[in-house]
């Protein structure tokens, strides 16, 4: 896909072992990748200083709850500041609104760390590959959230984009749904790549809604 | 007769008898009231006696001598020093002076004879004085003054004068204060008894013990009168007094002697059969100190198994026999063994203000007459009032003073600074706060929603006293509603609410007002507003606790049974595949904590999704055709945490050991029931095998406490497993 050889990858994960199991499944999922580990939010925040530019390559694997703060803020960071990074959200359970708000932060996609290696493997790749994770309660979630009059209208999702959502919320897979809607895998992909933006771009301006009417801008 | 007839109870909506009642501070404002018009009417009739602007005092060979003239007064400066021989009109002989003419109490000069004879020289000295032309006063140098009397201004009235007054107005403010509170018992009425002899004394003996010269001769004799009557008055309440109070020492129709016995000594008096003024006047005054003293004795020996009423009784009668002791040892005393008193009896009043303010002090510490510390409250209100009256004839007085041109810019002076300053001041010290509608809704609903039951019952007690602002507020051990209203309006019953117990509000609005049918109406809904929030609550509070007691047992039957199985697995890939399922099922508990009920398509849509993902990873195909559009029913999570539980035993069993290529899923939804039918194309059953291992024995298990059952139906190929669950349980569509 990409020149794995000057990608950086960043494992942000409290548990020792945790962190080394993803580590090598990152290494295994990319291979050629250097990849760093650190425990906390600080390290992490550093570490991006440090080593990454708006242009570089990278994948970061994000614990949400950490030590010293929730994963979500380094989310925003990434994605705020160097669109070329790639935030993953690594997690034990997939409690639907924590992720939910990852994604909203800017998380491209998320992995459950009690999978095993194999499974982690190709779900990290998959969703190196733009194919973007989206369970059926997330996809509810979804719903829900644009369901709300959005203040920005040009985030409203399209009826395909709709179709997509109900389809999987109600347990599709991805898959599923394109045979369904009579399109391929890869246009549902991007169509769900489309959503998680249109939700980043749609939370973040009810953001600066919500600051403006609190008068904090 | 029970005891709650004799309370007077209002019903609901029924506030008749409230008409009857008066709050602590309806009577307050009557005795501030009265005090104000006596107040008025004895500076009145002091400043209306004809003025000459002299100080007489005891002169030499029984002749008064002019000590003081006042400056720009009626009587020239050269007056000063001289003895005043005679005072005459303008015509007609003039009356010589002597010395018993400046007396300060009548009753001094010892014998009826001298009295009358006082009496009639009073009589014609302001006969006089009052006549309307000027007068002649014969100095002891042979000189003649004229001087035209005029009205005696404010500030020449004596320091006796206004201790005096003060002594009363603080007796009559208060006894009838103590009375407010207490206006139906016997005791706190003898002291307002009390208050008005001792306020009908002084003041009598304000105006004529501190006049120039001379009053007219039939309002000293009334005066006299009263000031005799006030003191025997006060002493005869002051028995009553302790003849009642701590304990009742006789039934209280015996009291009625006692008015008789002193009405006998006035009609004594009045018709001086005796020859000796003294006798009359404080023989009866020193015998009833002396009885006073005696049943103080007689309380302290009836209570001596009670402290509190013997504190209580040390205070008061140490208080009365110390002040009105000393009275009679410095006035009465002398007088008795003929000579003039050592001080004068209009300061020597002051001990009995003394009296007063020193039972004030002890009401609280002491509870005397039963008195709370809320009671201070009504007092602070009729000083109030008072004060504002007190101003506003303040004000009168000195607008009559000025001169006419000024007036105007005395009128805009009122008009902008007195006016204001007297509203805000009476709105701050006397009106009634109200609170909103808006208002009172929030503090309810803050109430009802506050988390802690103490904290709870304390803003409730708080909201009642914004809401009523009564003078006490005390807890009731039996009182289970409905709100009522009682004694008379000045209480308002409220059962236990919010976690405060029963309530008894009293004397609402600072004791300014009493409870009617409105506010019992108001109480009402509001108890049952926060009641019912209260229960709401405490339902909910119990479906919390049945929650959280279920995902403890979940997860210790659960999870814990899978760690503990995994504990005990010695090949590591086991371990990790137990921990995994361990994950699951706190994922399912953990799921349940966002709500108690889940729609049917919800439960089957995630669960479809995490099925399709594990065995595309274990290389099996699913073949489950999705859900309609439809929520379906709603499952409770006992039902639902079974149900997902069951089917992923069943998964996992397929991926494990059936060695299967494809799975075939098919639901059958019937409105009281749900078939969930699981086959694969794999190896089966060994024959004679099933249930095979712990799984299928929990699955089974699980759909037993769910009410369902599970089945094996004959397949050719594989396995087939049928899950039948009721879904009588659950309830409505989403």
């Amino acid at each position: 896909m990409s020149g794995a050889n000057n990608r950086l990858g960043l494992v942000v994960e409290d548990l020792d072992e945790t962190r080394d199991f993803l580590a090598a499944c990152l290494t295994e999922a990319l291979p050629g990748m250097s990849v760093s580990t650190v425990g906390d939010l600080a390290s992490a925040r550093a570490w991006v200083a440090e080593r990454l530019t708006p242009a570089t390559v990278a994948v970061v694997l994000v614990d949400l709850g950490l030590p010293d703060g929730s994963g979500i803020d380094l989310i925003r960071l990434l994605a705020d500041r160097y669109p070329a990074a790639l935030p993953v959200v690594t997690t034990i359970f997939d409690d639907d609104r924590h992720l939910f708000d990852a994604i909203a932060a800017g998380a491209q996609g998320y992995l459950l760390k009690d999978q095993d290696a194999p499974a982690l493997v190709t779900y990290l790749r998959r969703i190196d590959g733009g194919e973007q994770p989206l369970s059926p309660s997330i996809a509810r979630r979804i719903l829900g959230h644009f369901r709300r009059p959005t203040p920005a209208p040009e985030t409203a999702l399209t009826p395909r984009e709709t179709d997509v959502l109900q389809l999987i919320g109600r347990g599709l897979r991805v898959n599923e749904a394109a045979s369904i809607l009579g399109l391929t895998d890869h246009t549902v992909a991007g169509y769900v790549k489309s959503i998680y933006r249109k939700l980043n771009v749609s939370s973040r301006a009810e953001a600066a809604l919500e600051a403006a009417r609190l008068g904090l801008v | 007769m029970s005891r709650t007839d004799a309370e007077t109870v209002v019903p609901a909506g029924q506030g008749a008898a409230v008409s009857t009642a008066h709050s602590p501070a309806a009577y307050m404002l009557g005795v501030a009231a009265l005090c104000v018009i006596v107040l008025v009417s004895t500076l009145w009739t002091a400043l209306a006696q004809p003025w000459l602007g002299i100080t007489l005092a005891q002169g030499q060979k029984g002749i008064p001598a002019i000590v003081a003239v006042e400056d720009g007064g009626p009587v020239a400066a050269s007056a000063l020093d001289h003895q005043l021989l005679s005072v005459a009109g303008p015509i007609g002989r003039g009356v010589a002076l002597v010395n018993d003419d400046l007396t300060e109490e009548a009753d001094f000069l010892g014998s009826y004879d001298a009295l009358r004879q006082f009496f009639a020289r009073q009589d014609q000295l302001a006969g006089i004085l009052a006549a309307g032309g000027p007068v002649r006063l014969t100095l002891d140098n042979g000189t003649v003054i004229e001087a035209m009397p005029g009205a005696r201004p404010l500030g020449t009235l004596p320091v006796a004068f206004w201790v005096q007054y003060l002594t009363g107005a603080g007796a009559l403010l208060i006894a009838g204060w103590v009375w407010a509170i207490r206006p139906r018992d016997a005791a706190p009425r003898i002291f307002l008894l009390s208050g008005l002899c001792m306020i009908a004394s002084t003041h009598a003996a304000a105006i004529y013990s501190t006049r120039e010269l001379a009053i007219d001769g039939t309002l000293f004799r009334f005066l006299s009168c009263l000031n005799f009557g006030g003191s025997l008055g006060f002493g005869g309440a002051a028995i009553a007094l302790f003849l009642l109070y701590p304990k009742a020492l006789v039934p209280i129709r015996q009291l009625l002697w006692l008015p008789v016995a002193l009405a006998l000594v006035m009609v004594l008096d009045i018709a001086q059969v005796l020859h000796s003024v003294s006798l009359v006047h404080y023989v009866p005054t020193a015998f009833e100190m002396a009885l006073i003293v005696v049943l103080v004795g007689v309380q302290w020996r009836v209570n001596r198994g009670d402290p509190t009423a013997r504190a209580a009784l040390a205070w008061l009668g140490l208080t009365i026999i110390v002040g009105a002791g000393c009275f009679i040892l410095i006035i009465a005393a002398p007088l008795l063994i003929d000579r003039q008193p050592s001080m004068s009896q209009g300061h020597a009043f002051g001990f009995f203000l003394a009296v007063y303010i020193g039972l004030a002090l002890g009401l609280r510490r002491y509870r005397l007459f039963e008195i709370g510390e809320w009671s201070f409250r009504v007092l602070f209100y009729g000083g109030a009032v008072l004060a504002m009256l007190l101003l506003d004839a303040g004000m009168l007085y000195v607008l009559h003073l000025r001169p006419e041109p000024s007036m105007g810019l005395a009128l805009i002076a009122v008009g902008f600074l007195y006016l204001p300053f007297r509203d805000a001041a009476w709105r701050r010290v006397v009106a009634r706060r109200r609170m909103s509608e808006s208002e009172l809704f929030g503090a309810a609903a803050a109430v009802a929603f506050t988390a802690s039951a103490v904290e709870r019952a304390g803003r409730w007690q708080a909201l009642l006293r914004r809401l009523f602002d009564p003078l006490e507020v005390v807890a009731l051990e039996h009182f289970a509603g409905p709100v009522r209203v009682g004694r008379d309006g000045t209480e308002l019953l409220l059962p236990p609410t919010a976690g405060a117990p029963a309530l008894a509000l009293r004397y609402p609005w600072g004791g300014r007002a009493l409870f009617g049918p409105a506010h019992l109406d108001l109480a009402r809904q509001l108890t049952d507003l926060v009641g019912h929030a209260d229960r709401s609550r405490d339902a909910y509070d119990r479906g919390a606790a049945a929650e959280r007691q279920r995902i403890s047992r979940d997860l210790h039957d659960d999870v814990g049974a899978r760690l503990l199985a995994g504990l005990h697995k010695p090949d590591v890939a086991q371990v990790r595949k137990i921990l995994r399922e361990a994950i699951a099922d706190v994922r399912t508990i953990a799921s349940a904590l966002a709500g108690d009920r889940l729609p049917l398509a919800t439960v089957l849509a995630d669960l479809r999704h995490e099925t399709a993902e594990r065995l595309e990873a274990a290389g099996v195909a699913l073949d489950w055709p999705p859900a309609a559009d439809d929520d379906g029913p709603m499952l409770d999570y006992v039902l639902y945490h079974n149900l997902v539980s069951a089917l992923r035993e069943i998964f996992s069993n397929v991926i494990r050991h059936a060695h299967a290529t494809r799975v075939r899923v098919a639901l059958d939804l019937c409105p009281d029931r749900l078939d969930v039918e699981v086959s694969d194309d794999g190896v089966g059953l060994p024959a004679g095998a099933r249930p095979r291992g712990n799984g299928l024995a929990n699955i089974a298990q699980r759909l037993r406490e769910a009410g369902g059952r599970l089945e094996f139906p004959a397949v050719e190929r594989g396995l087939a497993v049928r899950l039948v669950v009721p879904l009588k349980g659950a309830g409505g569509r989403a």
